[in-house]
């Protein structure tokens, strides 16, 4: 709810009219604190009959408004900022009140009754006044308690006829008709927009009153744009039509300039445009115009001008015309918020205002996708980088149009400024740019290897925010293969990173750090190798596996670990080059039956690289069933072991006496995958 | 020898050199030379000679010139809508170069430059075609069908026009709001009749090219776009587009825009910029003007890839560009010019189905003809400003 306008230095509320409030304040208190009875009770009431009583003699009534913050008395609000002010309207709000009025002739025990009622909050349960019945409200003959009808002031004339027939936008014309007459006595006239206007006509620059007419002016804007169709709303329209017609040029300018800022002004127009006569319309954009200290073009002045003219004379073309003016008030006055009123500025306003309309989106070139394109050559060719250029070009990179885009880029017309050029690719090149791609490389692969090979580091963090989230097995492979083509460069921008990162972050970190021609100095992945995630470990392992420093004790590690995966690594590792610390390790896991053949048979042909007397001793012993009473040894039923004993007994100890016979053998055997492993193939 | 046979023998000569040589070659000149002192001679004895081209029949004034039958320049003529010469004493040296320039260009089947057609002195010599009007010969000299009666004034819309090419031009802003309220006030004229007309602009003076095409460019186009059966959104972007074609004019010279003889080279390629100036000019908005910056940059290209300027990425013209190409054309071609009067809607339609599948998409041109054939009786030239009715 917008604020009422306080009054200021050039109009005062009466100290009359404030010791009343002040008192009727300190009244309500003390009914909401005492007992009945009590004699602060008593002396309280007595100060508020006092100025009241005072107040009365020469008026028939008092009429206070109620709003959120404050209190309208005689066309003056409240200052919001006065404390004991501001409480009295927000208890009376509370009540769910738009208005109190005092006559001629209340009595104490009225008053006093009046006071109770209102001083007991709805808090306590009780129903707020404002929602009880008529009967209720009017039960008291000289305090006429009146609902809150709507969130702003709303003072009803007891003339007004009621709002069941008449409408919210009718009670708001009699309140701002009340409140433009008000101290005229004459309420009979209040409907006539015409006297209504010779009021404010005739007053005296008076700021407090002016905001107070364009505060009632503003609620029936939004009442007039939201109200359905009627005869109500049709009345109420032609009444607030008159009114501005009626009132002076210089009047009207006045109230909009003193009595509304640049987002009211603005606001009353957008609301009213759409549905008041379109004369009242131009009127109100003249004056709003003027207020604004803009000048609206004289041509565009005339043009709506003759628009207007030619709605009036309602030919054929009246509807069109109409949709016309309103449209282009609607356009010229949503520009007026967008920047700071000032004739240097005007044409700037113009600019955007072209923006917010929704026309633009039946244009064809916000439809078609070839339209982008074309924009983008059109401005390559004509050497323009501007907003339509970025957002063409931002437009294909959504539509994943990339490669066409860098193709434009690369063969511009002769002549062109390489800072045109360079311009556009600052723009491509971008984070967003890489990550979109990255995220449909399928639709578009040309174009990511094209602006990554443009890009060159600049593309690494994009690419590594991608790496931190790719789920895909096959992303993460591709964006590993692209970062890691950086090279060491790279390291730096990876270890912060690593750092209390999610696990997934990690493991892939710790493999694009797997993946670089060499580590950065600082970065030890020996923390990473202890981690609770398997993924986490095994990359960790990989990188002290492939740095000659840490491999021992990455194999060590690796031999040690459960996780399948990890000791598969540990055994490929091994099977290269066997650090003597592992062995022990490898025979036991070689020697534990409960293993993985498959796993065990990788142990085996690990011992390739170990060509010691105890490992033939093994493999032979390993090779062969145990001889029995009348048996000699034989082959090892066939087996992923065997197999594999057999093919690093065939590579190492081919001649040697001890090996000969099991090699013969499995020569014979029946198996041809045993034949092949003690030839020496790899099966 | 005659006076005119001579004449004419020695123009027809000077238009046979003139394929053999480029522009400027001595040899040329000298042809050109010899046919003007052939002029000279002839305007001594008729200070206003007038020749007609008619069906293989070299008319002199009244008298049939028995020798030319069958003149091959006149038949050559007569098909690119020269029909009627007339020349008025005394007629400048420079004026006659033009002139052979301009026949040289047409025979060559070059169209017309809607560029080109700007602000020049009033000319000694005029041309172009006529029509036979139940059985009575009456040259054309009306920019088109009857002017019919008109309840809506243009001047608004004509002062805005003046008054946003000031704008670009003082301040280098385009106030969009007044150049989209424009169209839409057009549009409101268009229908002010109960139905579809075309409140198209009759030149008066030369100086108010500019403006009266941009008007009617933006009519056409939105007449056409409705005959299309577009949507409204779209009708006013072409609309807009119309009326901006050829804001780039507004970067061009003064002394160059309003020179009245042939341009050099070098002016030439001056006024060949105003598409690629208007497209810049168009695209600095910040957003929803890019269809009319295309538009002003493709406006002058051709169907088969001629005219101006060359695209270095090769594509087809907009759609909305090929609908305004034909739109300036039309109204270039039925305005006045200083050496030849306006041809009739008619005769410019012809020149323009003539061109279909060349120079024109041959859709938007049989389209626009069925259109301007079926509202032309509804076609409006307006009255200037001081004998303009009020709304």
């Amino acid at each position: 709810m917008s604020r009422l306008p306080a009054a200021d230095e050039r109009t005062f509320l009466s100290r009359e009219l404030s010791v009343f409030l002040v008192q009727l304040s300190i009244a309500l208190h003390k009914h909401a604190t005492y007992p009945p009875g009590h004699p602060s009770l008593v002396s309280a009431l007595e100060s508020v009959l006092d100025r009241l009583a005072d107040l009365l003699k020469d008026r028939e009534m008092l009429a206070i408004g109620i709003s959120r913050q404050q209190l309208l008395i005689e066309g003056v609000a409240t200052d919001p900022a006065n404390p004991v002010l501001r409480e009295l309207a927000q208890r009376l709000h509370r009540q769910q009140l738009g208005a109190l009025r005092l006559l001629s002739g209340v009595e104490p025990d009225e008053l006093g009754q009046v006071l109770t009622i209102l001083s007991a909050e709805s808090l306590t349960g009780s129903t707020p006044m404002g929602l009880r019945s008529a009967e209720e409200l009017n039960r008291f003959p000289h305090v006429k308690l009146v609902p809150m009808a709507f969130d702003q002031l709303a003072i009803a004339d007891e003339h007004s006829p009621p709002p069941e027939t008449e409408g919210r936008g009718q009670e708001l014309w009699l309140s701002l008709a009340a409140a433009a007459l008000i101290g005229t006595g004459n309420p009979d006239d209040t409907v006539d927009p015409a006297t209504v206007a010779r009021e404010i006509n005739r007053r005296p620059v008076n700021a407090t009153y002016d905001r107070v007419i364009v505060t009632y002016l503003l609620e029936l804007g939004r009442e007039l744009k939201s109200a359905p169709e009627g005869p109500s709303a049709a009345l109420v329209r032609q009444r607030v039509a008159v009114l501005l017609g009626e009132l002076r040029p210089e009047v009207l300018n006045r109230l909009l300039e003193t009595g509304a800022d640049l987002s009211q002004r603005r606001q009353l127009l957008l609301d009213t445009a759409p549905v008041l006569p379109v004369r009242a319309v131009l009127e109100l954009l003249r004056a709003a115009n003027n207020a604004n200290q803009q000048t609206i073009s004289h041509s565009l002045l005339r043009i709506l001008g003759k628009l207007a003219q030619n709605v009036e004379a309602d030919g054929p073309s009246r509807i069109r015309a109409e949709s016309a003016l309103r449209d282009v008030v609607v356009q010229l006055v949503s520009g007026w918020t967008l920047t700071d009123p000032n004739p240097g500025g005007y044409t700037a306003v113009l600019d955007r205002l072209s923006r917010a309309t929704g026309e633009a989106a039946d244009r064809p070139d916000e439809e078609d996708p070839d339209e982008s394109l074309r924009v983008v050559q059109l401005s390559v060719e004509v050497g323009f980088a501007g907003d339509s250029l970025w957002r063409a070009m931002d437009q294909m990179i959504d539509r994943l149009q990339t490669s066409n885009l860098i193709e434009l880029l690369d063969m511009p017309p002769e002549g062109t400024a390489p800072a045109f050029i360079e311009a556009c690719w600052t723009h491509l090149a971008t984070p967003h740019c890489v990550r979109r791609l990255l995220l449909h490389e399928q639709q578009d692969p040309q174009g990511i290897d094209r602006l990554l090979n443009r890009m060159g580091m600049a593309a690494a963090e994009p690419m590594l925010e991608a790496l931190e989230v790719a789920d895909s097995r096959a992303v993460r492979r591709r964006l590993l293969t692209r970062l890691s083509a950086l090279g060491p460069a790279l390291g730096p921008l990876v270890i912060p990173r690593l750092t209390s990162a999610p696990w997934f972050v990690q493991r892939n970190m710790l493999a694009l750090l797997g993946t670089l021609p060499e580590l950065p100095a600082d970065f030890s992945p020996l923390p990473f190798a202890d981690h609770t995630d398997g993924r986490v470990r095994r990359e960790a392992i990989k990188v002290m596996i492939r740095n000659p420093a840490q491999r021992e004790d990455g194999i060590g590690r690796s031999l040690s670990d459960d996780d399948d995966q990890i000791l598969r690594m540990g055994l490929s590792a091994v099977s290269e080059a066997c650090p003597p610390s592992a062995v022990g390790r490898l025979m036991t896991l070689l020697n534990d039956k409960d293993r993985d053949p498959e796993v065990r048979a990788l142990g085996i042909r690990a011992l390739t690289g170990l060509k010691t007397a105890s490992v033939k001793s093994w493999l032979l012993q390993h090779a062969l069933t145990k001889p029995g009473w009348f048996r000699r040894a034989r082959l090892c039923p066939r087996s992923p072991e065997l197999v594999a004993i057999l093919v690093v007994l065939a590579s190492r100890w081919r001649d040697d006496p001890a090996v000969i016979p099991v090699l013969r053998m499995a020569e014979a055997s029946a198996d041809p995958d045993v034949r092949a492993a003690a030839r020496g193939a790899t099966v | 020898m005659s006076d005119p046979f001579r004449f004419l023998t020695a123009v027809g000569q000077a238009l046979a050199t003139a394929t053999l040589y480029r522009p400027g070659h001595p040899a040329r000149e000298r042809s050109v030379d010899a046919a003007y002192e052939a002029l000279t001679r002839l305007l001594e004895d008729e200070p206003k000679p007038r020749f007609n081209f008619l069906d293989g029949d070299v008319v002199y004034g009244p008298q049939v010139l028995r020798q030319l039958k069958d003149w091959e320049w006149g038949l050559r003529l007569s098909k690119v809508q020269i029909q009627r010469l007339e020349f008025e004493s005394p007629v400048p040296r420079d004026e006659f170069g033009e002139f052979m320039l301009d026949l040289c260009q047409r025979l060559a089947g070059q169209v017309s430059d809607t560029a080109e057609l700007r602000q020049m002195r009033e000319s000694s010599i005029r041309y172009g075609p006529i029509i036979v009007k139940q059985g009575e010969e009456a040259a054309l000299l009306s920019g088109g069908a009857a002017i019919a009666g008109i309840n809506y004034a243009l001047d608004e819309e004509i002062e805005t026009i003046n008054w946003l090419h000031q704008q670009v031009q003082t301040t280098d802003s385009l106030p969009l709001l007044e150049a989209e309220t424009v169209v839409r006030s057009l549009a409101v004229a268009m229908h002010s009749q109960g139905q579809m007309f075309m409140p198209l602009l009759q030149l008066k003076e030369f100086d108010q090219y500019t403006t009266t095409h941009a008007s009617n460019v933006a009519v056409l186009a939105m007449a056409l776009g409705e005959h299309l059966k577009l949507g409204s959104g779209l009708v006013r972007a072409l609309g807009t587009a119309g009326l901006m074609h050829d804001l780039g004019k507004v970067k061009i010279p003064h002394d160059i825009l309003v020179k009245p003889g042939a341009f050099t080279d070098a002016e030439r390629a001056v006024m060949r910029r105003h598409p690629v100036d208007g497209a810049k000019l168009l695209l600095e908005r910040e957003k929803g003007m890019e269809l009319a910056a295309v538009v002003a940059y493709e406006h002058h290209i051709m169907l088969n890839g001629g005219g101006y300027p060359s695209m270095h990425f090769g594509r087809q013209c907009h759609y909305a560009s090929k609908l305004v190409h034909v739109c300036d054309v039309y109204d270039a071609l039925c305005t006045n010019r200083p050496y030849r009067e306006a041809w009739s809607s008619e005769i410019a339609l012809s020149y323009v189905e003539e061109k279909a599948g060349i120079e024109f998409e041959a859709d938007i041109v049989a389209s626009f003809c069925t259109m301007m054939r079926q509202h032309s009786h509804q076609r409006v030239a307006m009255p200037d400003r001081a004998a303009g009715p009020a709304l």
